[in-house]
């Protein structure tokens, strides 16, 4: 079987305190497990992405942030697909973020230009305190959940649930489908260069108890990246903040899903109580 | 400034070729931004395609290719870039067998596949618990890895100095004139507090970084005294240094736990230490330095091949 997927992509990015303007076309074709893909020569070109939006989105977390940038990476994306007589479109914004206050790091990822959760983590983490033990019983906040989802996929105890949830478009232009178990419906595809690949996409991770303890305190972002299940976290109890490493052993509740997150291959993310 | 870029990428496994890439582009720097466009700079394509087929290494090496064994690949990659004046072609090979993989070019790739095909057959026998009890020698130039992170990316970040031992230098030796901005690229002292000269970038939609082009470690007058109960590292499979905390990460992945005669092939395991605490380890050093097959580099997403070369090292933590 040959199967012939093309892609008019048109991106900018501000990256190292540079804006990157990327307009460019490509096709892929698999066929008899061979993958060939090479840029499409006669394709018409998507218009360049007025830059204005991120320019915004870049002065404004510049001048919202009194911690020192490590990196600020923002990008503003169109692209349109074909693959046989299927055709969609799709939009993309993304901000990365790693700020730096003494020896701590604080790792922030969006899937919009919304950097209001971001001015307000990074005040946060402008204040961050001495080292504590965790709390025995803490709040996770989605973005907390969203990073650690893929390591919880393999270990979920029986009152948690790693799902598929339905929505939006895969990378051969098919409904993503509501899924809960491999083998995953849908199909990932990053880049024409990629030759696309089965993986749950939009993965969420769904509790039987949705009420979290909204008294308890709250890890509200990671300091580094999760190993496994042990993650250094900034939190937040009353006026406090505080860095700790969290060791999970139990999730307790999970609320409904309310942000989407781009890790890996996209996380719908709740607040979550654990232990 | 124009930089344009053509790369040619070949996946092949024991059933045969299974994926074949071609990637070309171009990208002109202007009062302060870059256009990228995926222009064809078709004078650097004719380049890349007379390596692949005209140059020996790559007769020979497609000739190879079908003897693969099974859990065996090869990722071929044949660039040629363009900045300034100057076009700069460049191919390399990742060999892998079973888990491990080493990076390695044309002319050393039927000698490379050989070694490490000789370091998977042998399985682990033993894990050790702390690589602190035992002095470590660092063989086949891997010794580079370690200094590529605990003195090259330390450089790119112009971090402070530590004091390396007076008989060791390490240098990055850029292979090209030219950087990927077209200023000259040179070599420079990295334990003397200077910076790589040469920016790189992995492809027309990248910013270009300062970055390390090819480490070399050498020693003059360096003490060595093999010690009869060691480890020895044969393959490291990947390192890290995190510029906030000072820390050096090195996996090794093939190794063996030398006890006199008795040689036994321990599991993998990692090396977390502050970069002046493997500054105070380096002991000695004996010889020449050697070819390591290689190392791809990321940082900030962007892969890019790294040339190392080491004397033996051996280190006491």
């Amino acid at each position: 079987m040959r199967e012939v997927y093309r892609k008019r992509g048109s991106v900018v990015r501000y990256d190292h305190g540079t804006f990157i303007h990327v307009s460019e076309a490509g096709q892929a074709v698999e066929e008899d497990g061979l993958f060939r893909c090479e840029p499409w020569r006669d394709a018409d070109r998507l218009p360049e992405i007025d830059d204005a939006a991120l320019r915004e989105v870049v002065r404004n977390v510049r001048s919202s942030v009194s911690v020192t940038i490590e990196r600020l990476v923002a990008t503003d994306g169109l692209a349109d697909h074909e693959l046989g007589e299927r055709t969609w479109r799709e939009t993309s914004r993304r901000v990365h973020l790693s700020l730096v206050n003494g020896r701590h790091r604080v790792l922030l990822d969006e899937g919009s230009f919304d950097v209001r959760e971001i001015e307000r983590l990074a005040g946060l983490f402008g204040r961050i305190g001495k080292e504590r033990d965790a709390p025995p019983r803490i709040r996770l906040a989605p973005r907390v959940m969203a990073a650690i989802t893929p390591m919880v996929a393999g270990v979920a105890p029986p009152n948690v649930t790693i799902e598929q949830a339905a929505g939006g478009l895969d990378g051969k232009g098919l409904p993503i489908e509501h899924a809960s178990a491999p083998p995953w419906p849908n199909w990932y595809r990053p880049s024409y260069r990629v030759r696309p690949h089965r993986a749950p996409l939009n993965m969420t991770v769904r509790c039987s108890v949705t009420a979290v303890d909204a008294s308890l305190p709250q890890g509200v972002a990671l300091l580094a990246p999760p190993r496994g299940l042990e993650m250094r976290l900034l939190c937040v109890d009353g006026t406090a903040v505080f860095p700790a490493t969290l060791r999970l052993a139990r999730i307790d509740a999970i609320s409904t899903a309310v942000a989407w997150f781009p890790v890996e291959t996209g996380v719908w993310a709740g607040e979550a109580e654990v232990a | 400034m124009r930089f344009a870029i053509v790369t040619r990428d070949e996946l092949w496994e024991s059933g045969g070729l299974r994926e074949e890439r071609l990637s070309y582009g171009e990208a002109i720097a202007r009062d302060g931004a870059i256009a990228a466009t995926d222009a064809l700079d078709s004078e650097l394509l004719r380049a890349v395609d007379g390596a692949i087929s005209l140059t020996r290494p790559f007769a020979t090496l497609r000739a190879t290719l079908t003897p693969l064994r099974r859990g065996e690949g090869l990722r071929i990659v044949v660039s040629a870039r363009r900045a300034g004046d100057s076009i700069i072609t460049e191919a390399v090979v990742v060999v892998s067998a079973m888990e491990l993989s080493v990076v390695t070019s044309p002319g050393h790739l039927e000698a490379d596949l050989e070694w490490i095909r000789s370091i998977a057959a042998e399985r682990p026998a033993l894990s050790i618990d702390d690589h602190r009890n035992l002095p470590i020698v660092w063989r086949h130039g891997s010794g580079a890895v370690l200094l590529h992170e605990a003195a090259g990316h330390p450089a790119e970040h112009r971090k402070e100095r530590v004091e390396w031992p007076g008989w060791l230098t390490v240098t990055d030796e850029p292979p090209f004139d030219t950087d990927d901005t077209g200023r000259p690229a040179r070599a420079v002292d990295l334990l003397g507090g200077g910076e790589p000269s040469a920016k790189r970038r992995a492809s027309f939609r990248d910013v270009p970084l300062t970055r390390l082009s090819n480490v070399v470690v050498r020693q003059s007058g360096a003490p060595f005294d093999l010690p009869s109960h060691r480890i020895d590292v044969l393959l490291v499979g990947g390192g890290a240094y995190d510029p906030l905390t000072d820390a050096v990460t090195i996996r090794v992945v093939a190794s063996d736990l030398i006890e006199g005669e008795r040689s036994q092939r321990l599991a993998p395991f990692t090396i977390t230490e502050s970069r002046p605490s493997i500054a105070r380890a380096v002991r000695g050093a004996g010889g020449e330095p050697q070819r390591y097959p290689g190392v791809i580099c990321s940082t900030e997403g962007q892969e890019i091949a790294v040339g190392s070369h080491a004397p033996l090292l051996l280190t006491r933590f």
